[in-house]
């Protein structure tokens, strides 16, 4: 088999989405959540980024990072830093990320006006 | 062995460290090379129709995906818009390589064998793809299109184009053993559970004699008996 790891090789053009400038809101119960998680410490950012896979095709993604080698757009929402990827802007532009505070399927949730259809747990998106 | 020229697939190499995890999020059976060699697995839409079937292998560190589909600059496409931000990079080396189909007796169990001018893959016991350079001359390949799908109804092989299309999913056209029923959500497993969970839907590919059934019902016609796909 010719892997082509030599020069014949012909690696796929990736088409790049275009980056898009991320507007995004947070909703009072999400922001309260945040200040539990991050306390006092405001130099850590929640990462909200997307991965392929779940029902619908992608996940939602959150984490809470001082800093990513990802390429990221910063932006500071009511004193907390959020990253987003640029390679995912132009999935989450418009979000508002919530919390919901139940004891079975709560938690953060992103609501997408990008999303054609979401899963039943909504985790994930298309 | 007989062996035919198999110009239907493509070879796509996944590398990156988070190659495994890409295609198992997108794909219907569990990615997990301790199990086994060779791994069957489906690409699917959100209404869990057929998209591609990839037959996985590991080579060194690539992941190696024989891949069939219907449209493969589609498939190419939607594999690099979920790439995003995770370490995965695609390349298409199907015009390096020649790809044979070898089906019938003698099929060695699932598994790769490697040599330096064959790749053997053996997908599931019943038949195999061998890859091998550009650069070598074609082995001999039959044009005896009828032996094969009388091999195929025999078997009870679904085949893309006849009973693998993209218009049904993995319970309609035989390919159930693709389908993982314990792995995490992938793309249109909501829609596979519920047809598990409630038993509809569900089908399954038999073989009957070309006497008891109209061609309109059958899937493949074979010189006596043809495969057809009837609900359970």
């Amino acid at each position: 088999m010719d892997c082509g790891t030599c020069e014949s090789a012909s690696p796929i053009v990736v088409q790049k989405p275009e980056v898009v400038d991320v507007a995004l809101t947070i909703t009072e119960n999400a922001q309260s959540m945040l200040e539990q998680a991050f306390g006092d410490d405001r130099n850590m950012a929640l990462l909200v980024g997307v991965l392929s896979g779940g029902c619908s095709g992608y996940m939602y993604d959150l984490q809470i990072v001082e800093q990513t080698d990802i390429d990221c757009q910063e932006l500071a929402i009511s004193g907390f830093r959020i990253l987003v990827p640029n390679s995912s802007s132009h999935l989450l532009n418009g979000i508002e990320i919530d919390y919901e505070d139940r004891l079975m399927g709560g938690g953060f949730k992103i609501n997408n006006p990008n999303a054609e259809s979401s899963c039943g747990c909504g985790e994930s998106f298309s | 062995m007989p062996r035919m020229a198999f110009d239907d697939a493509n070879l796509l190499i996944f590398s990156g460290e988070d190659r495994l995890r890409f295609i198992d999020g997108l794909s219907s059976n569990k990615i997990d090379f301790n199990l086994t060699d060779v791994i069957n697995t489906l690409i699917l839409t959100t209404k869990a129709k057929i998209m591609a079937q990839l037959h996985l292998f590991m080579l060194n560190d690539m992941l190696i995906s024989i891949t069939i589909s219907d449209n493969h600059a589609n498939l190419v496409n939607y594999l690099n818009s979920k790439i995003l931000t995770q370490q995965v990079a695609i390349n298409d080396v199907t015009k390096l390589n020649h790809i044979d189909l070898v089906y019938g007796e003698n099929t060695n169990m699932v598994g790769v064998t490697v040599s330096e001018e064959i790749t053997k893959v053996n997908v599931n016991g019943n038949y195999g793809f061998e890859i091998y350079s550009i650069k070598q001359n074609r082995l001999l390949t039959s044009t005896d299109q009828q032996s094969f799908i009388d091999w195929r109804v025999d078997n009870l092989i679904p085949w893309h184009g006849y009973e693998i299309t993209n218009k049904v999913n993995p319970y309609q056209c035989g390919l159930d053993d693709q389908v993982h029923e314990n792995k995490g959500c992938y793309t249109g497993q909501e829609v596979l559970t519920r047809m598990r969970s409630r038993n509809k839907g569900m089908r399954e590919l038999y073989s009957v004699e070309n006497v008891e059934i109209s061609d309109d019902k059958v899937t493949t016609k074979g010189t006596t008996n043809s495969l057809a796909v009837k609900r359970i």
